[in-house]
């Protein structure tokens, strides 16, 4: 009887650890997610003209990204594939697609920081980057 | 005796049953029964209007070939998964054997509007005719012009790959008696230019009801809850209400809604993924003033609830 019991209590404890586990890298990405959208919304609002121009915020744009993806492939271990999350089985299928889609998106958030020196090549370089969004997007997640 | 009578009978109602069935599944019926609708415009096609009518319509989002970038390399082959098996939407290249280079116009009318293959055999439902059915005849003479004019694409698709009972195309004639009623969209004129427009690119191009909305059992849209969201068809993961619901896009402004088709950003600056990415590819070739048409009729959607189930 007690054995029955501590075994189930072990079991909890297995079972509790490996959802936490699913969700704390679920959550930190989802918030990532978040910051980088926060980052856009004021990125398109410059680019649109909505905004004034601001050289130093217009590079930071580009450094919220880079956090991202320095961060982002690991944050998808094998326990996070169901629960609160959008992301899409490709991730977990073709690993190194998704990593070079995140080694593209970082290659092209440098040079778009690189690149930006006033408005017009901000504008350019802002849209250029962007074009990842929708890729990715596309492929790894679900909608 | 009474044995052999009941028998005849029994055999009887068999007969009559499977010649019903026959008769009622017969493409023709459905022709007779819904009627072929108005023809199309003589003269010569406007292909900008059938571009157009090909962005809207998101005929690559299914058609193209996958694995590339071309969405005018109308191949076809791409896996649509869904609760009945897989699909595998066919060439529409002009290509005169494996695509669509050989038909007349009055084949591809009759196939958009009535899910009826110029040999005779019912398409599935997959291919949203239900939707293109409110197509008119000139904007289909049109769009038919302009697939004409892109690349020929040469190679057939795979066969789909459903369960039995839904292999028996013939069952589909029943399925079209109930779910497709063969009406054109005639504009309402309690409403103004712009709405009615964008009701058009919604209701008879565009088809965002058919994943933009839950389905019954035999697979059609569910008209109560039309735009309500629902389970995505393709496997995990829900299809969002776009009713102006507070669980669906009450809070976006018309705006909010021109700016996701254009550049399929949402409101709080997420990028849409999944394959609603693959119809802003389309809807970013449309003009403002369609995009602001759109926009216009799906606000004045009736709001509803989310159909979409809670959990992933």
């Amino acid at each position: 009887m007690l054995k029955t019991l501590l075994a189930a209590c072990v079991g909890c404890t297995i079972a509790t650890v490996a959802v936490a586990q699913a969700v704390q890298p679920i959550a930190e990405r989802q918030g990532l997610m978040k910051a980088q959208g926060r980052a856009t919304r004021d990125a398109n609002a410059m680019a649109k003209g909505e905004a004034p121009f601001d050289l130093a915020k217009a590079q930071s744009v580009f450094d919220t990204y880079l956090v991202t993806t320095s961060k982002f492939a690991s944050l998808f271990p094998a326990d996070s594939k169901t629960g609160e999350t959008k992301a899409g089985p490709k991730i977990w299928e073709d690993q190194a697609a998704f990593r070079a889609a995140i080694a593209k998106f970082e290659a092209d958030a440098k040079a778009a920081k690189a690149s930006t020196t006033d408005l017009a090549t901000f504008r350019t370089a802002f849209g250029q980057v962007t074009q990842n969004c929708n890729s990715c997007h596309e492929t790894f997640r679900l909608k | 005796m009474r044995v052999r009578s009941w028998l005849t009978g029994a055999a009887a109602l068999v007969v009559l049953g499977a010649a019903a069935f026959w008769a009622l599944t017969a493409p023709a019926t459905f022709t007779a029964l819904r009627g072929r609708g108005d023809a199309p415009r003589a003269g010569a096609p406007d292909l900008d209007n059938g571009r157009t009518l090909f962005n809207a319509g998101g005929c690559s989002s299914c058609h193209a070939r996958p694995g590339q970038d071309d969405r005018t390399l109308l191949g076809g082959g791409l896996e649509l998964k869904s609760p009945f098996g897989s699909f595998y939407p066919p060439n529409i290249s002009p290509d005169p054997t494996d695509g669509i280079g050989g038909w007349t116009v009055a084949q591809f009318i009759r196939a958009m509007r009535e899910g009826v293959s110029p040999d005779g055999r019912h398409y599935y439902p997959a291919f949203p005719y239900t939707t293109y059915q409110r197509l008119t005849a000139a904007d289909l003479g049109d769009l038919f012009a302009y697939i004409r004019t892109l690349p020929a694409t040469p190679g057939q698709v795979r066969a789909h790959d459903l369960a039995f009972p839904f292999t028996v195309r013939r069952g589909l004639g029943l399925w079209k008696l109930a779910f497709l009623d063969g009406k054109p969209l005639a504009p309402d004129a309690a409403h103004d230019a712009e709405w009615n427009r964008g009701r058009y690119l919604v209701e008879a191009a565009g088809h965002c009801a058919e994943c933009h909305s839950p389905r019954n059992l035999a697979g059609a849209v569910d008209a109560s809850r039309r735009y309500a969201g629902g389970p995505n068809p393709e496997g995990r993961g829900t299809v969002p209400n776009i009713t102006p619901d507070e669980s669906g896009i009450g809070s976006w402004s018309r705006d909010d809604i021109v700016e996701l088709l254009k550049t399929g950003f949402t409101p709080e600056f997420d990028s849409v993924g999944g394959s609603m990415a693959a119809v802003v590819r389309n809807t970013a070739q449309l003009s403002d003033g369609d995009r602001e048409a759109m926009a216009a009729y799906l606000k004045s959607l009736k709001p509803l609830p989310s159909a979409a189930p809670k959990a992933n």
